[in-house]
Formats: structure tokens, C-alpha cells, sequence
């Protein structure tokens, strides 16, 4: 009995495997056969035009990762400073408890709620203008769990046996945490953030009122000025849904999107994977 | 310098770890701490550099360095570990280059040409007697060492900040014979210059090495008394019992 059991759970987990792969590989796929036909030099060299039919996606793609290049470096050292703080001097297990329940609300946040906030707070009530440091300060809000927790993860992973050691011949604590756990920290949330960075890369919602507008918007040459991005723009060409051109540049857009996307991944999981072999 | 305990009792999590605890590590002497598993042996050491500082736990009674209390404010935590280095059972070598890692913790006391560190190296190394087995890869990564090779260079890193005792906490159970040797020559050596104390549960070990004995069990010091009065004529029948069969019923 329970070795039937067994199979019947095995079964189930390669069905659950299995359906999640199809699904990816299915996206996947999809979004090369139909948007590989979209993609070539001009349309990743030049601007778009006549609301993104003709021409290509540069402004899109230079405002997508000013946007998100600014967030990494905005939540970069707020994520090392919390992961640092919640690891060596947060001894309370209650706030250790509070902290990762804040952290992970804040990761679980729906990515709507950032953009209304966004508007409301900042646009409204504070009379900032539409603007992409606007847009990075949110999307590097959204990035701080994800940072903070891979951070976290490096430094207790580091063995207790290093840090008596290092206690043991007379170190203060900021020296150890200077000597060890500010690379260690470092490591982690480098990692880290390009899982964080393929996350909000593709955001939409939180972005679309504060940061982007839906049409005109170039590089950017002062900080009070939007941008175009390529989620923002892949909507836009998504809603004239009726236009052939559109829609084909709406795949070639999304295929780059995705693109950046499993690179920034892929580059986040393969140091994850360095810095576990090495420890 | 020699380190006295007065009265020195220990409590974890509401258990008492050490119970009254009465003894004297005098300069120029090896003293040998032995007993059973969890009779209070590390905990004991650990005691005398506060190496569990930062954790709750409850100590009564005293510690003293010289004529001064280690609680006191005479030494900050980091003086007081400078003063009292520290060898642990397991070796723990930083994922750093040889010569890196015995300058690793001298350097953060104090600023020291860059041949200054060479000869620094060198002498530590040479006092650990694993300076002919890594001469020629100093830059090399300390995790290719063996283990025995590892624990050496966790000596010598120690003693690269000079320190005045010596706590060593099973420091040879891992290692082979050679090492074992090594290391036992070494401490032989530094009781001219400083206090050692030394966990072991090698009995034959502490037979070799030690001038004084302390047997240790469930947290109180059964006896102590240089090492031909403990192996020749013990007091307490616990202590002959134990140092001859390694056993304890108490």
C-alpha cells in the first residue's frame, strides 16, 4: 500500500513538473516563433514611431534599464545594510520574526498597489512630476526583499566556526563584519539582484502612472522626465490588438523583454550557483 | 600572567553548566583540564577569553588576569582575547592565502611593514614547525592544506598576535600522529613564555605534556594537583577511576 502510495505522489509531483515546464517552454516558444520575425538591427537601433507600428524599440529598451539599473543601485546598499543588521545585532527572535514577515509582505505587496501608492503619494500629494527616478524608486522598493532575504541567506550560511575564530583573536565586531560579512553580504544580494532585476524589469503596473508615458518619450536628459519602457510599450501595442504591424512588433518587443529577462536570471542563478560551490 | 577563577559558576538556559569553580593557571605551566563529555570542560575554557560574550549566559563568582578582573573594564573583549588567544577542537582556516591568514588577525592590532608581515610569517610558521611543508606556496589557498597542516596554521595565526595564554580545546583530536607531535613539542615550548590550558581527552596526552591536572566532571572540579600527584597518588577514587579507564560514575 505504501509503495502505491508512493508512486501516486511521485506521478503527482512529475504532472505538477511537467505542467510548469509546458507552460514555460509553451510561452517560450510562442513568443520566439511569432516575435523572431519582428527582430532585426533597426528594430533594436531605432526609435519607434506612429505609437510603436513602425520603427523599432531603442528608447524602450535604454528607458527599461536606466529604470531598473537605478532601482539596483538605490536598493543595493539598503538590502546589505538590513541583511547585516538583522544578522548580527537583531537578537530578538520576536523582531527577527517581525522583520521576515515585513519583508515578505513587502515581497507579496501585488505590484498595483506600488503604482497607485506611487501616484497618490508622490504625484499628488508631494507635486513630483512623472519621471523616471520615480519609477526607480519604486521598482527599488519592490527589489528590496529579494535582495535583502539572498543577502541574509549568504551570511548565515557562513559557519559559526569562522566567526568564533575571528572573535577569538580579538576582533571587534565591525572588523569581523568589514573582513567577512560585508563581502559575503555583497555576494549574495550581487546574485540576488539579477533575480530581483529580472522581476521588475517586466512591471507594468507600478510604473505606468508615475514614471512612463504612452508615447513621445526619448532619452531622458534631465531627472523630472519619463521614459519609455518596453512592458509600458508591449501594452500599448497590445491595445491596437487590430493592427497587424503592431501586433508584430508587440511580439518582437515582448521577445526582447523576455530576453533581457532569462538573461539577468540566468546570469543571477549561475552566481548563486558559483557562490554555493565555493562555500 | 596566570588566570584564576573564584567562585566561578556557569548557567545556561537555567542549567548549570559549572559549579564553583576554584582554580589557578600559573605562567610557565601546562595545565591540562580533563574529564568526561559535558562535564564543563570547553565551557570552562571558553569562560576564561569570554568567547560566548554576546550569548545569555549567566555567570557568577570571578575571573582573573593577572590582579584584574576579565569582567572588568580594565579590558575591553577584544584587549582580553589578544591576551588570551584561542585554539578550537575543529581547524578553521579563513578562505584565504597562507600568509594571509596568520597575518589576518595581527593586522587588524597593528599597522606593520610589508616585511615586517614576511618575517612575521615565516617565525610563526617556523614555531608551528610547518614552515618547511609550505614554504614554497605561502600564497597558495589555506584550504589545501590537511587537516593537521590547517591546524597548525590556526596556531601559528593565533600566535602571530602574541598572545600571553594559550586556551586549547581538544586541539589534536583530529589529527594525525606527526601533527599531534608537533603540536605537543610547540605548547611544550610556548610554557616558557606564557599559561597554557589545555582541554583533552587523551589521558596519555595529558600525562606527556601536563604539570598540572584538573579532573572536571558534571561541572565541578573533583580534583587537581600536578600531574605526578593525579597519576600517582589521586585523592578521590572518581579521579583514579577515570584517569585509569577513561570511565566515570559520578
Amino acid at each position: 500500500m505504501n509503495k502505491v502510495y508512493h508512486y501516486i505522489i511521485c506521478f503527482l509531483c512529475w504532472l505538477a513538473l511537467a505542467i510548469s515546464l509546458v507552460l514555460v517552454l509553451g510561452v517560450i516558444t510562442i513568443l520566439v516563433v511569432k516575435g523572431i520575425g519582428a527582430i532585426n538591427v533597426s528594430f533594436i537601433t531605432q526609435p519607434a514611431t506612429n505609437f510603436g507600428k513602425e520603427g523599432g524599440v531603442l528608447y524602450q529598451i535604454i528607458g527599461s534599464l536606466l529604470m531598473v539599473s537605478v532601482a539596483f543601485l538605490l536598493s543595493f546598499p539598503i538590502a546589505i545594510a538590513a541583511a547585516l543588521y538583522k544578522s548580527e545585532y537583531l537578537k530578538d527572535e520576536k523582531w527577527q520574526h517581525r522583520s521576515d514577515m515585513l519583508l515578505h509582505i513587502l515581497n507579496g505587496i501585488p505590484s498595483i498597489v506600488f503604482g497607485v501608492f506611487a501616484l497618490l503619494f508622490f504625484i499628488n500629494i508631494c507635486g513630483a512630476y512623472i519621471s523616471w527616478w520615480l519609477g526607480s524608486l519604486i521598482l527599488a522598493i519592490m527589489m528590496l526583499p529579494i535582495l535583502t532575504f539572498s543577502s541574509y541567506f549568504y551570511l548565515q550560511r557562513l559557519s559559526p566556526e569562522i566567526r568564533e575564530s575571528c572573535l577569538a583573536l580579538g576582533l571587534t565586531k565591525g572588523q569581523f563584519i568589514r573582513s567577512f560579512l560585508l563581502k559575503r553580504s555583497f555576494a549574495g544580494a550581487v546574485s540576488g539582484s539579477f533575480l530581483g532585476l529580472a522581476r521588475i524589469l517586466g512591471e507594468t503596473a507600478p510604473i505606468m502612472w508615475v514614471a512612463t508615458i504612452f508615447a513621445g518619450a526619448g532619452i531622458p536628459s534631465s531627472w523630472n522626465e519619463p521614459v519609455a519602457t518596453l512592458a509600458t510599450h508591449i501594452l500599448i501595442l497590445a491595445q491596437q490588438a487590430n493592427h497587424p504591424l503592431a501586433v508584430a512588433n508587440g511580439w518582437g518587443a515582448s521577445l526582447i523583454l523576455i530576453s533581457l529577462v532569462f538573461i539577468l536570471a540566468a546570469i543571477g542563478f549561475a552566481m548563486r550557483r558559483k557562490q554555493l560551490q565555493v562555500q | 600572567m596566570n588566570i584564576n577563577t573564584q567562585q566561578l559558576s556557569l548557567e545556561i538556559a537555567n542549567q548549570t553548566i559549572l559549579k564553583n569553580i576554584n582554580l589557578s593557571f600559573k605562567q610557565g605551566e601546562i595545565t591540562c583540564i580533563v574529564g568526561p563529555s559535558g562535564g564543563g570542560k570547553s565551557s570552562l575554557l571558553r569562560s576564561l577569553n569570554r568567547i560566548d560574550s554576546d550569548k545569555n549566559y549567566s555567570y557568577s563568582g570571578d575571573i582573573t588576569l593577572g590582579t584584574s578582573s576579565i569582567f572588568s573594564k580594565e579590558y575591553s573583549l577584544e584587549q582580553l582575547r589578544k591576551h588570551i588567544g584561542m585554539v578550537f577542537q575543529k581547524p578553521c582556516v579563513f578562505p584565504f592565502s597562507i600568509s594571509k591568514n596568520i597575518l589576518f588577525g595581527v593586522k587588524h592590532h597593528q599597522r606593520m611593514t610589508a616585511t615586517q608581515a614576511e618575517q612575521l610569517v615565516v617565525a610563526k610558521l617556523k614555531q608551528v614547525a610547518l614552515y618547511d611543508e609550505v614554504s614554497d606556496r605561502l600564497d597558495q589557498s589555506a584550504l589545501e592544506l590537511s587537516i593537521g597542516q590547517q591546524q597548525r596554521l590556526c596556531l601559528a595565526r593565533t600566535l602571530a598576535v602574541d598572545p600571553q595564554v594559550l586556551l586549547l580545546d581538544e586541539p589534536t583530536s583530529a589529527l594525525d600522529p606527526y601533527s599531534t607531535s608537533a603540536l605537543e613539542n610547540f605548547v611544550l615550548d610556548f610554557k616558557k613564555q606564557g599559561t597554557v590550558v589545555f582541554v583533552t581527552h587523551n589521558i596519555a596526552q595529558a600525562k606527556r605534556i601536563a604539570d598540572h591536572v584538573v579532573f572536571l566532571c558534571n561541572g565541578e572540579v573533583i580534583e587537581s594537583g600536578s600531574t605526578q600527584h593525579m597519576f600517582g597518588c589521586s585523592a578521590t577514587a572518581q579521579t583514579q577511576q577515570y584517569l585509569n579507564t577513561e570511565t566515570c560514575d559520578c
